[in-house]
């Protein structure tokens, strides 16, 4: 576990993805989901797992995606079948070299948080046990989600602060994209990531560059 | 009345009696309570949850005339949400302007967990409110704590019963009371946990909402100024408490208008 794990509770989430890694798939990650493109990472069970939602992040696609949107399970026992529903997500996942995705849906009632994720390297389905224990696992998420934010409000902490900001270069690299181009905001974030795209690169180390201003986005090039 | 409704009367008496006798026998009693609990799990608000039990109550507490339910706000004032006829509201109200009698005494914060008495006309504890429920007619009355709901507001509560014949409300409509009371207590704090997690979810969403606008702001402000992430961010902060608007929405506003302010 993390040193944040053993301050105090906040690591709880990383203490579940790495059980969902080590009992049920190869790695887990839990992000936090909203209607729209806003998402956090919120834990991870190691830097495979944090790429692939990385990749569901900057795509908009992918089970996990799903899984948020429609309420339900989302299982994907081999995501390299040629009918696969999310092209892009599909080429990255295979690129990373997983096989099977399980993502659950971070929900109580008509509360709905966002996503546990799991990943694997080799096909075939979640057996009934593990099915079972991956759905417990995703109810015992939410409450561990509920409380922490319930704990930070009698605290008087702004939830965000807990958040790691995973994707913050990504924010800030949008805004600065949208100056520099004199666009708004989500045509910036289309054309940062159709520049990572275009480069073969994760949006999360494109966005770094144009932060650190080591890269401008050609006006128009994209 | 008919023989049946006469038969249904003994059959109900009986089970009062073996009831309070610590019986589990099923019927009529058990029943209502079965019935009550089902309502309780459909019931999606407090004014649901309390709605079924005072009138659950005026119905199963032998002796009950009126029922209501006492709560405290937040500020520790006395309310009364839901009464089975206004005049128990009447009689609440009383309670409340002089701070005297069982609703106060069993909404406090570790209270007793029961207060009653059944010569209200001449009860020493409450000198004003006693004559003045007796002036309406009734002789006794019993009020059940109920067990604080809101974390972390940490409401208390009560359950009142008011008869108009004096010692009617027994050591049977205390055990009642109190099965009562501690249905309404477990209904209202899943009532109330539903409520709080939905209001968390919202500050969650809007805490992620933010969190993008923030980000996207301090990037339009470091490519205008030439300035780093740091000092980006000091200038938001600064600027909102210079306006006295939150970060988020100062954020939202730089966002949606940094097209236009190139323009002019």
């Amino acid at each position: 576990m993390t040193r944040r794990a053993a301050r105090d509770g906040a690591g709880l989430p990383a203490a579940v993805c790495a059980t969902g890694a080590d009992e049920l798939a190869d790695g887990a990650a839990i992000t936090l989901r909203t209607e729209g493109r806003a998402q956090e990472l919120l834990a991870t069970s190691g830097l495979w797992a944090a790429k692939l939602e990385e990749a569901q992040y900057a795509l908009g696609e992918g089970p996990g995606v799903v899984a948020y949107t429609s309420g339900g399970p989302v299982l994907v026992g081999d995501v390299t079948a040629p009918e696969g529903r999310w092209p892009m997500f599909t080429d990255a996942a295979r690129a990373a070299g997983v096989a099977a995705v399980f993502a659950f849906p971070l929900q109580t009632g008509a509360i709905r948080l966002g996503t546990l994720d799991l990943y694997r390297r080799t096909t075939g389905w979640l057996a009934g046990d593990a099915l079972a224990d991956a759905l417990l696992l995703a109810d015992l998420t939410t409450m561990l989600i509920l409380r922490q934010v319930l704990d930070d409000e009698s605290a008087g902490r702004e939830p965000a602060d807990q958040f790691g900001g995973v994707y913050e270069d990504v924010h800030i690299a949008t805004g600065m994209i949208a100056v520099q181009l004199r666009i708004d905001l989500p045509e910036a974030f289309a054309r940062l990531r159709a520049h990572a795209f275009g480069e073969g690169r994760s949006l999360l180390e494109v966005s770094r560059d144009v932060v650190a201003r080591r890269i401008e986005l050609d006006r128009g090039a994209e | 009345m008919t023989d049946a409704a006469d038969r249904g009367e003994q059959d109900w008496a009986a089970e009062r009696a073996e009831f309070a006798a610590g019986g589990d026998r099923g019927g009529p009693l058990a029943e209502q309570f079965a019935a009550l609990t089902a309502r309780l799990l459909d019931a999606t608000t407090v004014a649901d949850v309390l709605e079924q039990v005072v009138v659950a109550a005026r119905r199963v507490v032998p002796g009950a005339d009126l029922v209501s339910v006492t709560l405290r706000s937040p500020e520790g004032r006395f309310f009364t949400p839901v009464e089975t006829d206004p005049v128990a509201a009447e009689l609440d109200q009383v309670q409340y302007d002089t701070g005297e009698g069982p609703c106060v005494d069993a909404s406090r914060e570790n209270g007793p967990g029961h207060v009653g008495s059944d010569d209200l006309a001449a009860e020493p504890a409450w000198p004003r409110f006693g004559p003045r429920a007796a002036e309406h007619g009734f002789a006794a009355v019993l009020s059940t704590a109920l067990q604080p709901f809101d974390r972390p507001a940490r409401q208390g509560g009560a359950l009142n019963v008011y008869a108009r014949r004096s010692a009617v409300l027994d050591e049977q409509a205390r055990d009642t009371g109190l099965l009562l009371a501690t249905h309404a207590s477990l209904a209202l704090a899943g009532v109330s946990a539903v409520t709080q997690a939905e209001l968390q979810a919202e500050h969650l969403r809007r805490a992620i909402d933010s969190r993008d606008v923030i980000g996207q702001a301090k990037g339009i402000l470091m490519q205008r100024r030439g300035i780093g992430a740091d000092e980006a961010f000091d200038l938001l902060r600064r600027t909102s408490q210079q306006l006295n608007v939150k970060l988020a929405e100062l954020a939202h506003t730089l966002a949606g208008r940094h097209t236009e302010l190139d323009r002019s």
